[in-house]
Formats: C-alpha cells, structure tokens, sequence
C-alpha cells in the first residue's frame, strides 16, 4: 500500500512540474536549442528574436514568456526537465537564485573584454558575493517628468528646495504640483540616497545610516504633505496622465502612456537635496540574461555563443530604438538615433547617480518593514524615531529568521 | 398612342417627385432647426435674502423634464431687482421647483400655465405663491439660447473671467472688457453661461492684468471644458474631460478543468492595473457556460486564468471601453470578439 502511494505520489509531483514548465531547455532538448524564460513586452522580446536571428542562426532559441517567472523558477529552477536553460530578469533576484545553487556565474561564459564596454553600474547590479551571475542588457531608473504646460522652463526644480516653493504655490483646486508614490519602498529610496543613508547594505545590514535615514522622513514629509494620501501607483499614475499633477517621479514605463495622453512631456535632472548637495537617487533595474546551471555545464558552446551575440552593441541599440531600453553597453549612446532620444539619454544620465537595487536575499523583507515604516510616518502621523526603532528590530528579526 | 401617352405620364411623375425627394432629404435639418426653435416662456422668482445663485427646475405633466440634472437651468438676476430672478423654459412646462444653494433649499412642486409666463414669489419656508401679475416693471430680458462655458485655469488666477463676441461681426456678449466672471464650481473648474451666438472667448485671469489670457478662442455653439494650461496653452473639449469611463462587461468561457476563473486587467504600456494582486478578481458564472465581470472601461490587456493562477492565457489586447467575449481554448489559444458569440 505504502509503495502504491509512493508511485502515486511520485506520478503527481511530476505531472505538476511538467504543469509549471511548459516547453523546458534541460537534458531533453538538443545542445544547439535554447529556452529563455522571461516577462517582457513583446516589442522587446521582438528585438531580441529579430536580432538573434542575423547573429546566431544556428541556434534554436525559443522565448516563453512567464507572469510569475520567480515563483516558477523557485519551484523548478534545479530541475533541468522543467527549467529553462536561461532568463532575462531584473537583477535584484540574483542573491536569492545564487543561494539557492541553480546560477552558473557567467565569467567564463563570456570573454572578458565584451564587458568591458559595460556601465560600471550595470556589472555592480549583476555582480554578487563577488560573482558576475547576468550578462546585463539594459536599465531601467525612475525619471523626473513634468507637464511641459504647466511646469514652465524656469520653474523646472533643481534643488529639492526649489520643488516644495513649487508645490507650495501649484498645489489646490484639485491638483498637485508634484506627485510621487511617496510612501513606497522603491520610490522613497531616492530620498533615502539622497541622505546619503540607504536601506540595506551588501553585507545585509539594514538602515546603516540611522540619521540619515530619519533625517530623509522628516524632510520628505514636508512634501508629503503636499501630495495625496493615496498613494497607489494607481492614483499617482493617472494625476499624471490626466495633468492633475504637474509633475512626478515615475518609470520610463509611463513615457508611452504620457505622450498617448497628449502630455507635454519634459525630462528633467532629479533634483538635489539643498542640506546635502546630493542629488535623488533612484534605484535602479537592470534587465540582463541569466544562465542556469545545467545549460552551463551540458550546453556551453551554444550559451557562450548566445551571450557573445548578446554582449555586442547592435542589440543593445535595437532595444533602444524598438522600445526606449537604456543599453547597458555604453557604446550603444554613440548611435546616431539613440544619442537623439531623449528619454534613453536622460537615462543614461541617471545611471550615474542611480543606485542598483540590492539582489542580496535580505533585501526581500526591508520591503515590507521599510513600506511599514513608510505608512507609519506618512500616512499614520507616528513619530519618526519610534517607528525607526520599531522598523529596525523587525528587519533585524526577520533576517535573523531567515538564516 | 397608349405607349406615348404612359411615356408621358411616368416623366411628369418623375419630375413631381424631383423636388419631394429634395425636400425628403432636407426634413432632417429643418426638424434639428425646429427642435432648437421650441417656444420659450419666462419664468420670474422673487426669492428670499439667503437664497444664492437661484435654479430652476421644471417639468411637464407627463413627467417630461425640461432640464437634464437637478437642481436645473442657473436663473439669471433682473438688472437693478433685488432678489429677483429669471429664467426661461420651454412652453410645455406645468410644474416648477424653485431651489438655491447648490439645490440644498427648495420650494415645493408649483404648478405653473404651460406656455404662459409666471411670476414666483418664495417665502422663507418652502411655500410659494405664483401669479400672472407681473412683480415688477422692468421689462424681462428677451430669450436668448445659452451655452454653459467651464475652465480650468492656472492656480495663479484667483478670479477668472470670459469674454465672448461674434465673429466676424463684432457683437460683443458683455458690456465692457473683461465680461462675465465665472463662478468657482466642483473640481477646480469655473463656470459661466454665454450666449449661443458668440464664437470667440477670450478667457482671462485676475482681472486680465499682465496678460493673463488666452488667445482668441474659436468655439462651437455646445456647452465646453476650455483648460488653460500655465504657458497660456489651451485644450477645448465638448464632453466633460473628468467624466469617468465606464465599467465594461468580460465575458468569458474557459475549458473544464479550469477551475474557478479570474481576471487580470491592466492599462498598457503604463502597467496601470486594475486589481490590487495577481491573479486578480474571481469571474462569476452564468448561464450557457458563460464567466463575467466587470473592469474599469480604460483597461486594455486582459489575463484569464484559472486554478489559483497556475493556469493562464497569455497577455490579450482588448479595445478601451468595449464589452467582450473570450473564448479561451487553451492556455496558448483564446479568441477575442465585441460581439456575443
């Protein structure tokens, strides 16, 4: 009985597995055929196939496109009969997959000097504990962008100071003279770097700089308090897009939305903070391709030919000119056509201050204890030195918990 | 002789029915033009100290209102009449309700002669008397079709105003430079009335002082949303900009084993979403093995899945607004249409 409920047991676990792979790379494909999981629009996914095409014909490379690619990666990512042999991802899961043993580091995947044309950004963002795990493709940051009809050119902010006056005399009647998603983790960073403090450190402390981390939430509360209580990406995205809001700190997602809804769209350098003389400093994404272990070590020549084609400019300006991507390559800014838009340019502008987000594992829960700590002073009224307290014993807690 | 003569006769038939072919072709227009010609009487009210920025709401019998939305058409002041107030209303009114701050205060139902004018006085409770004499001797302003003119202006504008003029003749619609002064209503927006007739605005702020206006703009003769943007720009809509879209209707039918069904919508490229977390809200089932639920009208990508989320279409691009019907096949085949299978 015992051993029928074994097989039985067995037969499910794989029936499920075969569920979540769908078409997998592994041992069952041949060594020339690829499968790259990603969660890309199609016009970048497009790009990639276009050019894969010309630059590395002989491989058989197919794109399947995952909603919820980590969780499935969790659960199938050490079996290679189910797993796909790469993916393209943001790089900030990189900790969290290298702990788990299913990343091939890709040094010697890739020659040396490709990378060297890199942002220094971009390899910071795909490099852990000392180890390159992504051949980075592209970035994303958050921008500063404005209602070119009601910001006029000399009202365009260049300190933080200059923003409050600005939102102090624009802000009533129903709209707002700047709108962020102020009281979330990913957006309040900025102000976070600004202070020159942060949220987690590569060792995996959470809020090294204690000052400058309640030094950044009583600043940025004066300008909170210009800004709506709501602050879903929702509300914030459509104040915008409905020019409620004359201005905002926002995705390169937005731009096309933006231009669709007739918006005057200006980009502008992020504001710096007058106490500091340092400017905002969004985090940044960087989307690069990813190798699992078993096509590292069963399909090498074909994932070092594919990341060859991969490292070299002309994809990098494909992506651009297809759909707005910031290269990582920096010799992909030389192009004509890319060095002309403005959206890629005020991008690669950013990288400079830009800072990538943590890929450590650690950084999973200073999302939702920094977000906590967020609702409490913004949105609560809680005084900011108890809720610091309170957020750093539950970070230390939950980090403790995790190892 | 038989021949010629029918000959004939389908010519002279032909040649009758010329001109009532043309005429056929025209009754359209002359009905639109004898729509906006219905008969207007007057409608005057004496109202009490207290009751501001007096309306009128009015309908007939048969329960035909003459106005869309409560609390009605904004009455006008009577030049140099306290309290006195008018408004006109088409000829087929029986029963007014005279009401005032933003519809908070009203009279009673007051039955009125269709087609005749009537003079309102209303008391400080909710009574009032109606009678064919008139309240005064000043003379009531002709009818003149208006049209309601809203603006969103700079946050620097504390008053604003709106001159209006027919072009190219120069009829100027107020009196003297910089004409009506719009009354601040919901959301940001100021309102006034104009006549029909004008074609060009000028809207203005604070007086009109350092140039504070827009350019000459040329409008249609249709209630309008003007916003004036800070560098004096300026967009002209005919439907309310704020008017929120409209839920629509997702139909959907999935294979058996997909067990209780969701919907995952969103706004592309922007990634607006309209459920809070994935895999979004559940579809209720009905009749014909048919799934629905309502989503925001501006969502243009929709996800349905099934089993916890385990099992799903791939990303499907919808039209803004428009009800639909998927028929999901497979998880790789799902077939979209606006118009029930």
């Amino acid at each position: 009985m015992k051993r029928c409920l074994s097989i039985l047991l067995a037969l499910a676990m794989l029936l499920a597995l075969a569920a979540c792979g769908g078409e997998s790379g592994g041992d069952a494909a041949g060594a020339d055929e690829l499968v790259i999981w990603h969660d890309k629009e199609d016009a970048v996914i497009q790009a990639l196939q276009d050019y894969l095409a010309q630059a590395a014909p002989e491989l058989k490379i197919t794109f399947e496109k995952k909603t919820s690619l980590t969780d499935s990666l969790k659960l199938v990512g050490n079996d290679p009969s189910a797993a796909p042999d790469l993916f393209i991802f943001a790089h900030d899961k990189i900790g969290v997959f290298a702990e788990m043993g299913i990343l091939s580091p890709i040094g010697g995947l890739v020659d040396a000097a490709a990378l060297e044309d890199m942002l220094p950004m971009t390899l910071d963002a795909a490099t852990y504990k000392d180890t390159l795990y992504q051949l980075p493709l592209y970035f994303e940051t958050l921008l500063f962008m404005y209602n070119q009809r009601y910001m006029l050119p000399d009202s365009v902010p260049a300190t933080t100071g200059e923003l409050l006056s600005y939102m102090q005399a624009n802000t009533g009647r129903g709209r707002y003279g700047f709108v962020e998603q102020h009281s979330t983790a990913y957006y309040s960073a900025a102000w976070i770097h600004g202070f020159g403090g942060s949220i987690i450190d590569e060792n995996g402390t959470p809020f090294p700089d204690a000052g400058a981390v309640k030094d950044a939430l009583a600043y940025h509360l004066k300008f909170v308090r210009l800004m709506p209580g709501e602050t879903e990406y929702n509300t914030v995205n459509t104040l915008f897009l409905e020019g409620k809001a004359d201005a905002t700190i926002g995705g390169p997602w937005m731009v096309p939305s933006a231009r669709e809804a007739g918006i005057k769209l200006g980009i502008a350098p992020m504001p710096t903070v007058d106490a500091t003389g340092m400017p905002l400093a969004p985090y940044s994404g960087v989307q690069g391709i990813h190798v699992l272990k078993f096509a590292a070590e069963n399909k090498t020549e074909a994932v070092k030919e594919l990341l060859a084609a991969l490292a070299d400019p002309a994809i990098g300006v494909s992506l651009a000119l297809a759909s707005g991507c910031a290269p990582a390559n920096e010799k992909c800014y030389d192009d004509p056509q890319v060095a002309e838009d403005e959206l890629v340019q005020a991008m690669r502008a950013t990288a400079e201050i830009a800072v990538p987000m943590p890929n450590i594992p650690e950084m999973d829960v200073m999302w939702t204890v920094t977000g906590n700590l967020l609702t409490d002073v913004n949105l609560s009224g809680k005084d900011i030195d108890a809720s610091f307290d309170a957020a750093l014993a539950q970070a230390n807690d939950l980090i403790s918990a995790m190892k | 002789m038989k021949k010629t003569v029918a000959v004939f006769l389908a010519l002279v038939m032909c040649l009758t029915l010329l001109p009532l072919t043309a005429l056929a072709a025209e009754a359209p227009a002359e009905e639109a033009e004898e729509a906006e010609q219905v008969e207007m009487v007057a409608i005057v009210a004496k109202v009490p100290a207290g009751w501001e920025d007096p309306c009128l709401w009015a309908w007939a019998d048969d329960g035909t209102n003459a106005f869309e939305a409560w609390p009605g058409e904004e009455m006008d002041p009577m030049e140099g009449e306290e309290g006195l107030y008018y408004c006109y209303v088409p000829a087929f009114v029986q029963n007014v309700i005279v009401n005032a701050n933003k519809g908070t205060m009203q009279t009673d139902a007051i039955a009125v002669e269709a087609g005749e004018t009537a003079w309102i006085t209303v008391e400080q409770t909710i009574t009032a008397e109606t009678s064919a004499e008139a309240l005064t001797e000043t003379e009531i302003p002709e009818y003149v079709k208006k049209i309601k003119v809203h603006a969103y202006v700079p946050l620097a504008w504390e008053s604003v105003n709106l001159w209006a003029w027919a072009d190219p003749d120069g009829t100027n619609a107020f009196d003297t430079w910089p004409g009506l002064a719009l009354k601040e209503e919901d959301r940001g927006w100021f309102t006034g009335k104009i006549p029909a007739w004008a074609n060009r605005i000028i809207v203005s702020g604070n007086e009109g002082e350092d140039d504070e206006k827009t350019e000459d703009v040329t409008i249609e003769p249709e209630e309008l949303w003007i916003t004036v943007y800070n560098d004096l720009t300026y967009d002209v809509a005919y439907e309310d900009p704020d008017k929120a879209v409209e839920d629509v209707t997702v139909h959907a039918q999935v294979p058996e084993d997909w067990a209780d069904p969701c919907c995952w919508a969103w706004s592309a490229p922007d990634g607006t979403n309209a459920f809070d977390a994935w895999p979004g809200e559940a579809l209720t089932a009905e009749d014909g093995g048919w799934y629905t639920i309502q989503v925001p009208g501006w969502i243009n990508s929709v996800i349905i899945n099934a089993n916890e989320g385990s099992v799903q279409t791939s990303d499907l691009a919808v039209e803004p607004g428009s009800e639909l019907w998927i028929t999901v096949t497979d998880a790789e085949n799902a077939q979209v249409a606006y118009e029930a299978p």
